[in-house]
């Protein structure tokens, strides 16, 4: 390995080039992005020497439309969100992979289904589930459903990768279940929960028709429903969007910043087994 | 110890859905409390409006702003609270559609595409809460008796499709007035072709991600135009007729003189290209007139003539309804015409959006160029805004693809008129 | 204390119940339910607002009557072919050159760069790539011109428009399945890999013989994932063609959409899903049986 590292060969260089450039390209809308969010343009042929930046539009987007109010209901729901997941996953994923649960490798298979079905098609069932038992305007209605498959799948995937000697050694200790999970399993499955972390707090965070859907107060708009009600029907300031599209990417980048150390390098060092 | 065990985790579990509950209780008691100290009397009936938003997304004044201001006095004249909503655009159909059938939906609505609403039995007729004299006052009282009825009252009408002309690139070809009709149309877009090669003679936007938006520049106007009507005795849409074949001849023709290229299904935004100067002539709604002065383009218009000289215009009905299971139907239709008064549609021209009057007794506020169609009773005659029909959506997209399907080569006029209907017919 | 038999599969297995209990009842009352409410409204005429109407197989046959349908059905599928192995084959090579290579502050750069764009929401980036892909005065175009390549009509041509789709798509999640695959590499022992170099293997051999087969597994959950959520397919083709130009990136999750929500036309919506729904379990079938058969 050490030798490897050490010689430059062509190939080396090649590939460092060009995962840089894929890199970049990665990056490059989003500079973009930051760039136009500077600016009111309401037509999109750009020619920039004749843009002047400002923070007007931040401006707007801070001192207009319940600003305060739906980051605050963004942030409620999504950290819910993100804590509910966890654990209702996490349980479930021990569950299915660590007990003997009769008949759960269909159930899962039932669970995994569930991921296939597009959510164009169950918004309306959803909504009337919802409406059923009374969920409508609720945070609750916004962070419940989150706990979905995926979550479930995903921590079991790295579940796998838990040596059952753990599990079987506490309970030659005499153990209490509950304290296995949360003692034992949890802290060995940080890396995953890290993950999942991250995508629910994504996907809560970007969700639009939902919250649109599901809630009638403006007192309950999430922040993405309340940006949106920047883009008037006539008038485009396509800054504006940009700026919108800014702000909402800023939260879960920020996390993702902070947390990437422990995302990225804690998946490898728990190592993801199939 | 199992017990315990068995206990602690659904003692879990149901904490888990309390709290799930809990925020429902929460959330409703805040609202509860939110209404009580608005100041209003406790048993004051709460009126629930619903509407999109017309402030431009930086202007500084709000829409919410705007709606509590002006409902003030209409609150204290009837002992009432209304709560006014400002939903988006993007998803305003989904949410009203939903939100109607939540139990907590709106007792007046602003609904764009209205016939899925009147023909499910959703909106209140509203014709019997009219005196004459109410409605000889509005202009286009009419244009909301769609699917069988009056079930709406227009209150964003405007926007007319007209042909906007750049009248510097128009001299440059030797034209001192806009084309009146189709043959002028093109001899003229021809013409600027060969004069000015670099800017697009005449284009329309068959790129846009929005079919419907493309219909009503680019189609709509001139079916009409051809003298079409553009629904059936059974008010099913009919393509297959005089109107949809010379249309979609016209369309193709368009194409096949040379005037349009290529790239004209990914052209999104033809009024950009006009302000830019980069078109001579677009039709667009009279709306942008505004912007276009903005950015310094001498311009003119023309209300473009079909072969036998119809007129025929596409324009904007956004309208307010009254919900069929409103609690307080006398006080919302009440509130619908304190909302579409002169006074209050003047103040909302003048500091949200600026539209034609709705009624005799309003300001006309709008550039004085389009005075003489918005106040001529022909003129009148001649606007059309969305058919209402079932499915119209799909109808439009449909279509739409099927006319890119056109300029790719892919499909003849006529197919376009098969192809559509085939597979309109099929999603019913 | 008393003695917990550690062998009490019986126990055991109505702790595992406990733990399933909370998300079997979510996903009951949030996917499941509205599942089978969708494949109950798929036989039926629903609105919303009248009562659902039974009608049998009729939206069955209205789909399979119309043509836009098929090209969705094929646009579809072009989908899942193009971006699932793409995807995949890129995240891999990625992610075993930024392990082999660049253990490295910059390494670590590139892989959290890379991983990026997963975290935009998908109306956001496609938003993005719609404007930088404007036919004039685009940036990509601009850029293009710098090289003397004359404007390229992005959106406007059939296969130029379908391979942006496949592109954004490709963009989005290349950084998500890189990192799986990088936690992957690195979790191969690292004997394999010596034993391996003892051996005399070229890299091509290591690659082929040692790292590939030790990241089945995963390439398996990545092939799966991708598979589902390239079927599903739906913002960014709102966002960037709206399906076109013609029906030529128009794909069913779309389809379901427009009828769903621009028309309440829940049936025939419906209708649709529930294809797409057997679609993708066939395919899942499909790639079950290739995997183990390996």
């Amino acid at each position: 390995m050490e030798t490897a590292r050490k010689k430059i060969s062509p190939m080396g260089i090649i590939g460092t080039v060009l995962v840089s450039l894929f890199a970049l390209i990665c990056v490059a809308p989003l500079i973009y992005m930051l760039l136009m969010s500077f600016t009111q343009l309401r037509s999109l042929y750009i020619r920039w020497d004749e843009v002047t930046f400002n923070l007007r539009n931040y401006y707007t987007i801070i001192f207009k439309n319940d600003f305060g109010r739906s980051l605050l209901n963004s942030i409620i729901v999504t950290v819910l969100a993100c804590v509910w997941t966890d654990l209702v996953c996490a349980m479930a994923a021990y569950g299915f992979e660590k007990k003997p649960v009769p008949g759960k490798e269909k159930l899962f298979k039932i669970f995994l289904a569930t991921m296939m079905v597009p959510s164009q098609v169950t918004l309306i069932p959803l909504f009337l589930t919802m409406r059923k038992i009374g969920w409508l305007n609720s945070y609750a209605a916004l962070f419940v459903p989150m706990a979905g498959a995926f979550g479930v799948f995903m921590i079991r995937q790295f579940m796998k990768g838990v040596d059952d000697v753990y599990i079987e050694a506490a309970q030659i200790d005499g153990c209490p279940e509950y304290k296995i999970f949360f003692k034992i399993i949890l802290p060995l499955i940080q890396p995953a929960l890290v993950s999942l972390t991250i995508f629910t707090f994504v996907a809560c965070w970007n969700s639009f028709l939902w919250p649109l859907v599901a809630n009638t107060e403006n007192s309950m708009y999430t922040f993405t429903v309340a940006l949106s009600l920047l883009n008037s029907q006539h008038d485009t300031n396509y800054g504006l969007s940009m700026a919108a599209a800014t702000v909402s990417f800023a939260i879960p980048f920020a996390l993702y910043i902070t947390m990437q150390k422990q995302f990225i390098e804690g998946i490898a060092l728990g190592g993801v087994k199939g | 110890m199992k017990k315990k065990i068995a206990l602690f985790l659904s003692a879990l579990m149901m904490f888990s859905l309390l709290a799930a509950c809990g925020s429902t209780g929460a959330s409703s008691s805040a609202a509860a409390s939110g209404a009580s100290t608005s100041g209003s009397s406790a048993d004051a009936t709460v009126l629930k409006v619903w509407v999109p938003p017309y402030a431009g997304g930086d202007a500084e004044y709000t829409d919410m702003d705007f709606w509590t201001d002006q409902f003030k006095e209409f609150e204290q004249e009837n002992n009432c609270k209304v709560e006014v909503s400002i939903f988006p655009w993007t998803g305003y159909m989904q949410k009203i559609t939903t939100g109607m059938n939540s139990g907590e939906g709106p007792d007046v609505v602003y609904i764009d595409t209205l016939y899925d609403l009147a023909a499910a039995g959703a909106l209140e007729p509203l014709d019997s809460y009219f005196t004459q004299e109410e409605k000889d006052n509005y202009y286009y009282y009419d244009i909301g008796n769609v699917a069988g009825g009056q079930y709406v009252l227009p209150m964003m009408v405007g926007d007319a499709s007209v042909l906007f002309c750049n009248m510097d690139i128009l001299k440059e070809a030797g034209f001192d007035a806009p084309p009146a009709n189709w043959d002028e149309l093109i001899a003229y877009s021809k013409k600027i072709k060969e004069v000015r090669p670099d800017v697009y003679s005449f284009i329309q936007p068959w790129g846009n991600s929005s079919s419907k938006s493309s219909m009503m520049t680019s189609f709509l106007p001139y079916f009409w135009q051809a003298g079409g009507d553009f629904l059936d005795a059974d008010g099913k849409p009919n393509l297959n007729s005089e109107a949809g074949k010379t249309t979609l001849n016209f369309l193709k023709s368009l194409q096949d003189e040379g005037i349009f290229d290529d790239t004209v299904v990914s052209v999104g935004d033809a009024p950009d290209l006009f302000r830019n100067g980069e078109a001579a002539m677009v039709m667009m709604g009279t709306g942008m007139a505004g912007s276009i002065d903005k950015a310094g383009i001498n311009w003119d218009f023309s209300t473009l003539k079909g072969p036998d000289g119809q007129e025929g215009f596409w324009i904007s009905g956004d309208s307010l309804a009254v919900a069929a299971n409103s609690p307080h139907k006398e006080l919302a239709v009440k509130a619908l015409k304190y909302m579409t008064s002169a006074k209050v549609m003047d103040a909302f021209h003048e500091k949200l959006y600026a539209m034609t009057p709705l009624t005799k007794d309003g300001a006309y506020t709008e550039n004085e160029r389009f005075q003489k169609i918005y106040e001529s009773e022909a003129e009148i005659a001649n606007f059309h805004i969305w058919p209402g029909f079932e499915n119209a959506d799909s109808f439009y997209d449909i279509l739409f693809k099927n006319i890119q399907s056109m300029y790719m080569g892919d499909l003849t006029p006529q197919q376009v008129i098969d192809n559509t209907m085939e597979e309109y017919n099929a999603a019913l | 204390m008393k003695k917990r038999g550690l062998t009490g599969r019986k126990q055991q297995a109505f702790y595992g119940i406990l733990y399933i209990l909370p998300s079997f009842v979510i996903i009951l009352m949030f996917s499941i339910i509205p599942i089978i409410l969708a494949i109950y409204f798929s036989f039926t005429k629903y609105d919303m607002y009248s009562p659902a109407e039974f009608i049998g197989l009729q939206n069955y046959e209205g789909v399979f009557k119309s043509s836009t349908f098929y090209s969705a059905l094929w646009n579809t599928l072009k989908y899942v072919i193009v971006t699932v192995p793409v995807q995949t084959l890129l995240a891999l090579l990625i992610a075993v050159f930024i392990a082999d290579k660049m253990r490295g502050l910059y390494g670590a750069l590139l892989k959290s760069t890379i991983f990026i764009p997963v975290i935009v929401s998908n109306i956001a980036a496609a938003a993005v790539w719609k404007v930088m892909l404007k036919t004039r005065g685009g940036i990509i175009n601009n850029f293009l011109g710098l090289f003397g390549i004359g404007e390229v009509n992005w959106l406007g041509t059939k296969a130029l428009a379908f391979l942006c789709i496949c592109l954004v798509t490709i963009w989005k999640n290349v950084g998500y399945y890189m990192v799986i695959y990088y936690a992957g590499v690195m979790g191969i022992p690292k004997e394999q890999q010596e034993a391996a170099l003892m051996d005399g293997a070229s890299p091509a051999q290591r690659f082929w013989h040692v790292t590939v087969p030790n990241l089945r597994p995963i390439t398996y959950m990545i092939v799966t994932l991708g598979i589902i959520s390239s079927f599903q397919i739906f913002d960014i083709v709102y966002q960037l063609t709206g399906g076109g130009p013609g029906t030529s990136t128009i794909t069913l999750a779309y389809m379901v959409y427009t009828y769903a929500f621009s028309n309440q036309k829940l049936g025939y919506a419906s209708a649709i899903a529930v294809i797409l729904l057997l679609f993708v379990l066939a395919i899942h079938w499909l790639q079950d049986k290739v995997f183990k058969e390996r």
